[in-house]
């Protein structure tokens, strides 16, 4: 017996598997996961029925899956962007935390109505990010430092100066507790009617549209695609790399830095020491999940929204620890990676019998 | 068919899903002989051979190699078998020595572990293991699996060179040699494992004029031995120059075997593409206009700064192309970048159509009336998993009617892109915004890109090597389409290493040497020996004072004195163009 693996690259990958892809991604990660459920005593199927489909038929799961969508989604953006021209922003954790310290200290400091309270602040959490982006975006762009090193490094300072600011200038409100005072109602993102969702729900929707916009309809946006694509080219025809690279980490960290100004206006209320369960971070996997297009980027924040929330709601029914949330997760990635093996290699696994000088396949063509 | 072939290929068919590769192909070698694989980019060449080389199963047909009947599974049957494949872009690791890469794979045991068996007079002072562990079956077995001895053989390798008259330093990291250098360790790799059955896979690609001539005398000599070579390309001259026969494929399915003296070019083309192909183009007389590009000092660096054009003067004219004949690394590359405007020189100036764009970023040349075509079409040429739209839009992206509003229309691109696709027929494209650039074959793809760069109606056009590694019919369209444009205006830099080509298409030839123009002179006044003397810096035999007054005075004295050191050092000779080479290895024999 002779069991032969055949690895053929593929010349065209079928439509089904372009698309089924993120579809297959998500039911095998949750297939493996259900291992350490089965490990753990408790039925996978009546844990993901709680999981999904009771947060998702009650107003209150539903409500929390959105609200947990928005730093997701603006996050993913952030990191689709760049992305898309061929750059990983991994620091939208450190714009989030930039944007979150800006957006906060507009909404203390500057007395306006809320009509142009909320703006400012958003414009400011914006900025901050952007500009926290852009020192990667920059270096990039001038001197080809590598974008990965650099947000990445440059999320744990923004990390520490936020901690630093809540302990001292930024701290009121809580005596001895780090963090910054309550926001005033004019800077809190009012509810949206029926929805009951914080209005920062629609500043996600706004930056999804946007971005769909951008990439898609423009001038802009095809350079961003083109030089993603081939750089070497795109400069040969006159596109500027440099320009390209600045612009999308400046306007994907503005998406995350208005994240982070969201969470706080519209969840937590004052900015506390590390706030964010790491947004920024899983906003990598949103965006690899939903690389094709801004639209799927949303849907794949819903998706991991929905893995925040139901995980917690697993956690206080079965009692199962909440990492499970993260094994779940980083599940998605590795199936995510596979997936992509499958989709540029056709797998053929063939048993034959060992000694049949006769070939399997085809006519034999022993005339000889 | 022979009465007794060394390989017989009989009724092989391959199919891929929706494309039949191979179709009932007879293919059939001698012993010793070379034989050449020709055909159009797809037609099915490569195929054959991955089938023949156990890459491929095949779904139908036999194959015999010495009167066995072989059925592989692997390329490591074919090996076993005595088939050996030099492929076109080179498996070699860069850091290994030569000996090392030629025996990697072999499954040596380390040196302690080695049997030497018979030859025991070779240096044993590292088999410090007992003699019963070395021959011990078990131990051998261990021995094999898990370690692996990269370090004893460099004589032996040594010997194998010296034997085939290669002379390639074993001892060298790979790294450090020249591409033809690599493709000999690629061809010792192949002898070292006793091949009865040698595949070269277009290996002159990659390799110079001169390369591919000391290529042709290697084979000639293995050929000598018994070993039976199989020579694909598409490119003719090759194929007329080196084979003892000829067999052409046409899509897939065998055209005929002919032997190599029987038939001429002209005769292998039409086998070739099934109609006659036109060999000496119809150039129209076009009186020169104004100059659309007037460059002066040019001086640049290469990649790694090293200074690789140094003052180069180029004045083209509308309707005239200027053909730039060197052999590569002579600073073209360097050259057409500057002229694109994709590399900023160090020195000097460069004017299009009367404008001044010294510096300007590569947008203003592209905006100024630039076309370029650059040398490698897929790391400069396009975006291979962007559509064919994306790419046909490329240069003209920024043209207003492309607008809608503040949007991009995209409609009006996809219409461009048809446009493009039917005027330079592009085939393979059923929908301009679902087809991959990268899907479209190399003359495809070729025709594409001149089809941007030509449509825009350009004030100069920089090509480099349009047609390298393109079939002889898409050859034959790129051509007549510069010619075309040439007659609408268009003043063209043609930089090329095909001297057929430079001399069909230019009006004015230069030879470029070391970053300098060496020689000028026009493709009816031109000799070709001196042409081909001054690519490689020579300005060689009798000619030597004389073809020095052709240019001027500072460059011949340099192209003499390079001339003289490649007479005397048999190492420079080998850089050296056909002409030069073959006079230089009559000096030596």
């Amino acid at each position: 017996m002779n069991v032969s693996v055949d690895l053929e690259a593929r010349e065209d990958v079928p439509a089904w598997l372009a698309y089924g892809t993120p579809v297959f991604t998500v039911v095998g990660a949750l297939a493996l996961s259900s291992v350490a459920l089965v490990a753990l005593s408790v039925d996978p199927v009546a844990a993901y029925g709680t999981m999904f489909v009771e947060t998702l038929t009650n107003p209150f799961g539903l409500r929390q899956t959105a609200t947990r969508t928005v730093p997701l989604v603006l996050t993913g953006l952030a990191v689709y962007l760049p992305l898309r021209a061929g750059l990983w922003n991994v620091g939208a954790e450190g714009q989030l935390y930039m944007g979150a310290v800006v957006g906060t200290w507009i909404g203390l400091n500057v007395s306006l109505p809320m009509a142009a309270l909320i703006p400012l602040a958003v414009l400011g959490a914006g900025v901050a990010g952007g500009l926290w982006a852009g020192i990667p975006g920059y270096l990039r762009a001038k001197w080809d430092i590598n974008e990965i090193i650099t947000s990445l490094l440059l999320t744990f300072v923004a990390i520490q100066v936020a901690s630093y600011l809540v302990r001292g200038p930024m701290q009121g409100g809580l005596g001895n507790i780090p963090g910054s005072a309550q926001l005033p109602a004019a800077a809190e993102f009012p509810p949206i009617p029926v929805l009951d969702v914080h209005a920062g729900f629609l500043v996600g929707l706004l930056a999804v549209a946007a971005t769909a916009v951008l990439v898609a309809r423009t001038r802009v946006g095809f350079e961003i695609s083109f030089v993603g694509s081939n750089p070497l080219a795109a400069a040969q025809a006159g596109m500027s790399t440099a320009r390209v690279y600045l612009f999308v980490f400046l306007v994907g960290g503005a998406f995350a830095g208005i994240a982070g100004f969201n969470e706080i206006s519209g969840v937590q209320g004052r900015l506390r020491p590390a706030f964010s369960p790491d947004y920024g971070f899983t906003a990598i996997p949103v965006a690899l999940l939903g690389r094709n297009g801004a639209v799927r980027v949303l849907l794949a924040a819903a998706f991991f929204a929905l893995l925040f929330v139901g995980g917690s709601r697993l956690e206080v029914s079965y009692g199962v620890p909440a990492a499970l949330v993260d094994v779940i997760q980083a599940l998605v990635i590795l199936c995510l990676i596979t997936a992509e093996f499958f989709k540029r290699y056709s797998v053929d696994v063939a048993v034959e019998r060992g000694s049949d000088p006769a070939p399997a396949d085809g006519e034999p063509g022993g005339a000889a | 068919m022979d009465e007794d072939p060394f390989l017989r290929m009989s009724g092989v068919r391959k199919e891929f899903p929706g494309v039949v590769a191979n179709d009932d192909v007879d293919f059939s070698v001698r012993r010793g002989e070379i034989h050449g694989l020709l055909g159009e980019n797809g037609a099915g060449k490569s195929t054959l051979m991955k089938v023949l080389y156990g890459l491929y199963d095949a779904d139908g047909g036999s194959v015999h190699l010495g009167g066995e009947r072989l059925d592989l599974d692997s390329p490591q049957d074919a090996i076993d078998r005595g088939i050996g494949m030099v492929h076109q872009h080179f498996k070699l690791i860069p850091r290994l020595s030569v000996a090392e890469n030629v025996v990697l794979g072999e499954r040596e045991p380390a040196g302690p572990f080695r049997d030497r068996g018979a030859d025991t007079d070779t240096d044993d002072a590292d088999s410090w293991l007992p003699e019963a562990v070395r021959t011990n079956r078990l131990a051998r077995a261990l021995a094999e699996r898990f370690t692996i001895g990269l370090d004893a053989s460099a004589g032996e390798i040594e010997a194998l060179a010296d034997d085939y008259g290669f002379d390639v330093d074993v001892r060298a990291p790979v790294g450090d040699l020249d591409v033809g250098e690599r493709q000999r360790v690629e061809i010792l790799k192949a002898l070292y494992r006793d091949v009865d059955l040698l595949i070269l896979d277009e290996p002159t690609a990659v390799l110079t004029p001169a390369e591919a001539e000391r290529l042709f005398e290697t084979l000639r000599a293995l050929a000598d031995r018994g070993i039976s070579i199989i020579f694909i390309t598409h490119k003719l001259t090759e194929a007329t120059a080196i084979t003892d026969r000829v067999t052409v494929l046409r899509e897939g399915e065998t055209v005929g075997t002919v032997e190599t003296g029987s038939v001429d070019q002209a005769e292998l083309a039409r086998m070739m593409v099934g109609r006659e192909v036109l060999f000496s183009l119809d150039k129209d007389r076009v009186e020169p206009g104004e100059p659309v590009l007037e460059a002066s000092g040019l001086r640049a660096e290469d990649d790694r700064g090293i200074e690789a054009l140094s003052g180069i003067d180029l004045s083209v004219r509308a309707g005239e192309i200027v053909g730039i004949a060197g052999v590569s690394g002579n600073g073209q590359r360097e050259l057409a970048e500057v002229l694109a405007g994709v590399r900023d020189p160090t020195a000097g100036s460069i004017a299009v159509g009367g404008r001044d764009l010294t510096g300007e970023p590569t947008r203003a040349f592209v905006d100024g009336g630039v076309s370029f075509v650059p040398e490698d079409r897929h790391e400069y040429g396009c975006a291979a998993e962007l559509s064919v739209m994306h790419n046909a839009a490329l240069k003209e992206l920024r043209d207003d009617r492309f607008d809608d509003g503040p949007f991009l229309d995209y409609d009006e691109l996809a219409r461009y892109a048809e446009e493009i696709v039917d005027e330079f027929d592009v085939r393979g494209v059923h929908d301009v915004r679902e087809v991959p650039a990268g899907d479209l074959s190399g003359g495809n793809l070729q025709k594409l890109i001149l089809g941007r760069e030509l449509v825009r109606d350009p004030d100069l056009l920089v090509a480099h090597q349009p047609t390298r590694g393109v079939d002889v019919g898409a050859i034959e369209f790129l051509r007549e389409a510069i010619l075309d444009q040439r007659a609408e205006g268009t003043g063209t830099v043609l930089i090329s290493e095909d001297l057929d080509e430079l001399f069909d298409l230019s009006d004015r030839l230069l030879v470029i040497y070391e970053g300098e123009i060496v020689h000028e002179t026009t493709p009816e006044a031109a000799d070709r020996e001196r042409v081909g003397m001054r690519m490689t810096g020579g300005a060689v035999g009798d000619g030597g004072a004389e073809s020095g007054a052709d240019a001027d005075g500072e460059s011949a004295d340099r192209a003499m004195t390079d001339g003289g050191s490649a007479d005397g050092d048999g190492g420079e000779g080998e850089a050296a163009g056909p002409g030069a080479d073959r006079s230089s290895r009559g000096d030596s024999r």
